[in-house]
């Protein structure tokens, strides 16, 4: 939604920010920026707060992980709604996120789906999420790792791991996955900062 | 007692606060930048100190016949009359209220009509920085009912519009855009703003730099008044396509603007865990202070250049402890300086001390305000720590979460290649959690690119090991001895130098 700077503080427009939300949810996209303004709306008028559009808006903003978006929108989300649920929980599943705690995570989630029932692909942003940091953390996994940190078992494992053979050239040898992609190892070894000194110091140091 | 019961045309003006008004007044007519700088920063205040130290200024009422009767001068006079209630007194709800009003006036003036003035750039910042504390103080006010009394109650229910966040946000707003300031931002990139620094040659028959530098100000004003909401990303938002890259500014010019403008920024990106930016800009700012602290310290404002200077090595401390990395783009006097202010609390931090970060937290982090209504039917309620508890609680869990971290990080530097068992062994946890705590490392420390492992897995034997880059951090010796044989070298030479007064004396320089 475009907003104009005196949009940004115009209370009449919370019926519209809230339609926004809805339109990222069906566009599947998130726009920060509208989002945190109809946050501090709420921050401002907590009578007129909406806790459907509220939880909504967290839940969009934690498919954002590794972003900071959940951070940045729970600072405008006044303490008493963070003690009660529904918010509370989704403190609880971004702490988890959070810490990689995703065995945790998925326990919480299974008893509170009703959070994202109209908000289509959050499990999916989540399992991308974990898959993001097991890329960055390994170069070859066990399968039923892999499977206890997406929680994902079986057929529907087996099709995730097919599906990036073909799409991130990963490589099944037994119960080891070889996770293809990762150019970080074949940085491991070199040293960071140097001791180099630019040819255009030498001048001022020779006294030039 | 309210000034307006002892105000009137009747109370007797001291001499010097007459002869302040009237040559005050001349200046502002005859546009002399310094002058009027000069009475505002300096004599203002020394007459503070002697006259006012316990109680208000005469009233705009009783000085009014000394200055024509002019309206804008008299708004002006007001301010500067609050501004110092405000320093020095307690001001009651009806004086928060009538200096609301002050500011309304004055700000309809300026943004409706032409005012055919010129006021130092140090002054106006000054304007949009008191109208922003006010209104954190009115807010602190309103948040503490328990201190105030049945009537206090009564007349808060009926302030409305009164200090109220979206007024206050609109006020700012409407300057910028009343200004044309982005799009001259935009334009040059503030080229020739920062040349003139907004003032308009006298020779052209009057024109005003007051709506235009107000405009740009105004933007640090919101930056400030959406970082004490929690909104960081807002905050940082409002400022755009203001560029803190560029060293030659307009906000650079005036120097409490400037340390305000780093102080706030840097909170903003500490807050959104960019810390390296967050190191940047406070490394920036505090250089700035280290070279222009010895020229201020007889100006009004150094109190406040100290207090702030000493926040943000607070929060710099903070960011360098969540990211040792950074602390490679520290300029020397800073890295010195912050050795000697907290070397030991970031010891303490990197042990993950949470008590430390919450120290240091609540010392530097700005004051921040709940924006709603208070519950007046609980007249007992106090409200006014909820919004910085809040905030504190929030960057704790941050904290939280690195937890155990530093340890590992630590660990990992003394091998290039450890079985995973064994480092669970050595940080006394389960191997399976070992794993979820490198992925956090890694999750973590993603940014600023300071750890460099990867897991791997043997397929026949199924072991796994941690393999590990090169991460001990090289001390820079090359810059560190350069720059030390360019300072010696310089030293020789002033020494080897004629001395300078000979030089003068000869009628030289």
């Amino acid at each position: 939604m475009e907003l104009s700077g005196k949009d940004r503080y115009n209370p009449d427009l919370i019926p519209n920010l809230e339609a926004s939300v809805d339109k990222q949810i069906s566009g599947g996209s998130f726009d920060l920026s509208t989002n945190l303004v109809l946050l501090r709306m709420y921050q401002f008028f907590p009578d007129r707060t909406n806790s459907t559009v509220l939880v909504k808006v967290l839940v969009k903003a934690l498919m954002q992980l590794p972003g900071t978006d959940f951070t940045q929108c729970a600072y405008l989300v006044p303490q008493r709604f963070q003690l009660e649920e529904p918010i509370a929980n989704l403190l609880t599943l971004a702490q988890h996120a959070e810490c990689m705690q995703f065995k945790e995570f998925w326990e919480v989630a299974s008893k509170c789906k009703y959070l994202w029932e109209s908000v289509p692909g959050f499990e999916q942003s989540i399992r991308d999420f974990a898959l993001h940091a097991i890329n960055l953390t390994f170069s070859q996994i066990r399968k039923q790792k892999l499977g206890e940190i997406l929680s994902l078992e079986g057929g529907e494992l087996d099709a995730l791991v097919k599906d990036r053979a073909a799409k991130s050239g990963w490589k099944v040898t037994g119960d080891v996955i070889q996770l293809g992609g990762n150019e970080l190892k074949s940085k491991l070894g070199k040293s960071s900062g140097s001791n180099v000194l630019d040819f255009a110091q030498y001048g001022p140091l020779l006294g030039m | 007692m309210s000034s307006m019961e002892h105000g009137g045309a009747g109370e007797a003006v001291p001499d010097l606060v007459k002869q302040f008004v009237v040559y005050f007044y001349r200046h502002i007519r005859e546009r002399n930048i310094y002058e009027i700088y000069s009475m505002f920063d300096s004599s203002f205040q020394k007459l503070s100190d002697r006259y006012f130290k316990n109680q208000s200024w005469p009233t705009a009422e009783s000085i009014t016949e000394f200055v024509d009767n002019d309206h804008v001068f008299c708004l002006l006079y007001k301010e500067m009359y609050f501004r110092h209630m405000y320093a020095k007194l307690q001001p009651t709800l009806d004086q928060r209220i009538q200096s609301w009003e002050t500011y309304c006036q004055l700000f309809g003036i300026i943004l409706n009509r032409n005012v055919n003035m010129q006021l130092p750039n140090g002054w106006l910042w000054q304007m949009i920085d008191e109208f922003i504390y006010q209104f954190q103080s009115f807010c602190q006010y309103k948040a503490k009912l328990f201190q105030r009394t049945a009537g206090e109650i009564e007349q808060l229910k009926q302030c409305g519009e009164v200090w109220s966040p979206l007024a206050v946000l609109n006020y700012l707003q409407t300057f910028v855009d009343k200004s044309g300031i982005v799009a001259e931002l935009q334009r040059d990139g503030g080229k020739s703003l920062a040349e003139t620094e907004g003032y308009v040659e006298s020779g052209k028959g009057g024109g005003s730099n007051v709506l235009k530098v107000l405009g740009y100000f105004a933007r640090i004003g919101l930056l400030r008044v959406h970082c004490i909401l929690g909104d960081y990303h807002g905050g940082l938002q409002a400022m755009e396509p203001l560029d803190l890259h560029n060293k030659q500014g307009l906000y650079t010019k005036v120097t409490l603007c400037h340390i305000s403008t780093s102080y706030y920024t840097g909170f903003c990106y500490l807050m959104m865990r960019r810390y390296l930016d967050a190191i940047r800009v406070f490394n920036s700012g505090l250089s700035f202070i280290a070279r222009i602290k010895q020229y201020h310290s007889r100006s009004s404002g150094y109190d406040q250049i100290l207090q702030k200077m000493e926040q943000m090595y607070a929060l710099l401390a903070l960011a360098v402890a969540l990211c040792p990395a950074g602390t490679k783009s520290l300029e020397e006097n800073v890295h010195t300086s912050l050795r000697e202010k907290h070397a030991e609390k970031i010891q303490r931090m990197t042990r993950s001390e949470l008590s430390v970060f919450d120290e240091l937290f609540t010392y530097a982090c700005p004051k921040f305000i709940t924006p709603s209504l208070p519950d007046y039917s609980n007249s007992g309620a106090n409200t006014s720590s909820e919004a910085y508890k809040l905030q504190l609680k929030m960057f704790l869990t941050e904290i939280s979460q690195q937890d155990q971290l530093p340890v590992l990080k630590q660990y990992l530097k003394l091998y290039t290649s450890i079985s995973v068992s064994k480092l669970a062994d050595l940080m006394g946890s389960e191997p399976e959690q070992l794993l979820t705590l490198l992925m956090r490392l890694k999750h973590k420390t993603s940014s600023s690119a300071d750890t460099d492992f990867i897991v791997d897995v043997d397929a026949s034997t199924g072991e796994e090991t941690v393999q590990i880059g090169d991460i001990k951090m090289q001390k820079n010796y090359v810059e560190y001895y350069s720059n030390h044989i360019l300072k010696l070298r310089a030293i020789c030479q002033e020494l080897t130098q004629p001395p300078r007064q000979q030089q003068s004396a000869q009628g030289g320089w």
